[in-house]
């Protein structure tokens, strides 16, 4: 288990971190997210002790990482897959990494073949790619087998096969037991994979629990319909007190009532369905809610089609004049 | 420790530039060394110890350079952090690294200066001795190559650019110094070119130290007082920041 307390940590006048606190359980993947510039990287960094923190503390199962004489044991981690020397070959940037805390070239062999790179193992790292990286990056963090993973955005660079295969990697450690964090600003991948999730914006924490918390918390629900009569099914659902939006030529979004309401409703009134089903919107819809007051940095939305990435575009459901938006700030 | 020295060492063998650094280091003096040996009918009796002294210094500035390297390679590729995640204990890694990078000088210089009084001694015609000196300045080339290595490491440390650490390490005794004699000179202040860190140490590896300065043994330490001066500025800066 990973306890996080009070951890500040400034950059001359820019506080990158703080006075952050959060906790990462053993035996889930725990999703690390946040805007650019959130401070995720600097508060692993910290966690490592690379980064001096101003204030606050990081245990790993109630131990301070800068008094592990053997940490590849206990905590893998991986913040950067560039972090190697391009004229080395990849085996033997894992040597020098294994023998730092005296395992031996056997396992180095193991987690070649464990993360594929076996056949590619004494060619020089500049020729690997960026996927061929992160897997020798993940070796890495498997040298020492340890109980707590530590990922910095770990997709990066991967084909879909390499994200659905770091995906399952990672949910196999945590199903062991281990703790695993990984950041990530790939938020689909972290909605198949994480368990819990810690959010921060601008050095604080805004959320942390379990993802489906997380999307109640800060996502809408809606009610979609699809009838032959979607006119006079609309008036009966507002004169039950929804709200609706056209949708289509025979479908209706319908907020404020229950999916099991809508269909009671249909039944008494002998209103024929095509479909009736319950809509949330997606992990990434319910982080840019949750951090829309903490991005750093926003696209313009007068500024033309890209600015359907920001926050501001993706944070409204079809019907958001009926939205009652979510309790803001820190749970 | 030795987990430390051993991971470190790794590191130095597995980067085909040092290995370029080191046959350039050991071949030059070696050849010039055999080749005046063979071909020289004119040397007198210290000459011979000179010859390889001289072509020795060459090859402690290259090692200067791979102990250089080592360091600002670590910052500028970023295997500093996993080093520092591996080790969190900075002055473990750190050490090792010193430790090494003097080994690999010590080891290298010793061989070269052994290998070369050896077989120069064997080939020539003309003959030759360790007196006045001239011993004494083959083992002074010895230790001025570890405390080059201890410069280039702590310069590294310092600086963490490679180009721009190399350039003072090479450039501070083969112009830097040069220039400020010259300047010491023409102010008339001859007597504070002695403080001039480079020259002094440079007397060690004469068989006829500048009767102006310290003398080898007080230049040689001068010389590495201002080295470890250099080092322990980089390693603490280096425990002290972020990685």
């Amino acid at each position: 288990m990973i306890e996080i307390r009070g951890l500040t940590k400034r950059f001359g006048t820019v506080l990158a971190v703080d006075d952050l606190s959060f906790d990462v359980h053993p035996g889930r993947v725990t999703g690390f997210l946040g805007p650019n510039g959130s401070g995720k990287s600097t508060t692993m960094r910290c966690m490592l002790g690379l980064d001096r923190a101003e204030r606050g503390t990081v245990s790993f199962d109630g131990r301070q990482f800068t008094s592990m004489r053997t940490p590849l044991f206990e905590v893998g981690a991986l913040l950067d897959a560039g972090y190697v020397h391009p004229a080395r070959s990849g085996r033997n940037h894992l040597r020098w990494l294994a023998a730092t805390n005296g395992v031996g070239s056997a396992r180095v062999d193991e987690v070649l073949a464990l993360v594929g790179l076996t056949e590619v193992a004494k060619r020089k790292v500049r020729g690997y790619s960026l996927g061929m990286r992160q897997r020798l990056g993940l070796a890495g963090v498997l040298l020492g087998d340890p109980g707590t993973v530590i990922l910095d955005e770990p997709g990066n660079g991967l084909d879909p096969e390499g994200i659905r295969w770091i995906r399952d990697v990672l949910v196999h450690l945590a199903r062991q037991g281990r703790t695993v964090l990984v950041s990530s600003h790939l938020l689909s991948e972290i909605a198949l994979m994480a368990d819990d999730l810690v959010v921060i914006g601008r050095g604080r924490l805004i959320e942390q629990g379990a993802v489906s918390q997380f999307i109640d918390r800060y996502s809408t629900r809606w009610v979609r319909v699809r009838t032959p009569q979607p006119a006079a099914f609309a008036e009966q659902l507002r004169q039950a007190g929804g709200t609706y939006e056209p949708s289509g030529a025979d479908g209706i979004e319908v907020h404020g009532l229950t999916i099991e309401q809508v269909g009671e409703m249909a039944a008494r009134g002998g209103v024929v369905l095509h479909e009736l089903s319950s809509q949330t919107e997606s992990l990434e819809d319910a982080f840019l809610r949750a951090t829309a007051d903490v991005q750093e940095y926003r696209s313009d939305p007068a500024a033309g089609p890209s600015s359907t990435a920001g926050p501001s575009a993706a944070a409204g459901p079809p019907s958001a004049s009926s939205f009652a938006p979510p309790p803001a700030g820190p749970s | 420790m030795i987990a430390a020295i051993r991971s470190e060492w790794i590191k130095v063998s597995t980067i085909t530039v040092t290995w370029v650094l080191v046959v350039v280091a050991v071949a030059f003096p070696l050849v010039v060394t055999i080749l005046t040996a063979a071909l020289a009918d004119d040397l007198d009796r210290g000459d011979l110890a000179d010859v390889l002294a001289g072509t020795t210094l060459v090859s402690a500035m290259l090692l200067g350079v791979v102990a250089c390297l080592s360091i600002t390679n670590e910052f500028s590729h970023g295997t500093i952090r996993p080093t520092f995640a591996a080790l969190p204990d900075r002055w473990r890694p750190l050490s090792a690294k010193l430790i090494v990078q003097v080994a690999i000088a010590l080891v290298l210089a010793a061989l070269i200066v052994g290998v070369g009084w050896v077989v120069g001694a064997a080939i020539t015609s003309r003959p030759t001795s360790l007196d006045d000196g001239a011993g004494a300045a083959l083992v002074g080339v010895v230790v001025l190559a570890v405390g080059l290595a201890l410069l280039g490491y702590g310069l590294g440390l310092l600086i963490r650019n490679s180009a721009a650490a190399i350039c003072v390490l090479l450039l501070w005794p083969l112009i830097g110094e040069g220039i400020i004699a010259g300047l010491l000179t023409v102010i008339g202040a001859d007597s504070a070119v002695r403080f001039l860190p480079y020259s002094a140490g440079f007397n060690m590896a004469v068989s006829e130290p500048d009767p102006d300065s310290f003398g080898r043994v007080a230049g040689g330490i001068y010389f590495f007082v201002w080295v470890a001066a250099i080092v322990a500025a980089g390693l603490v800066r280096t425990h002290r920041r972020d990685a």
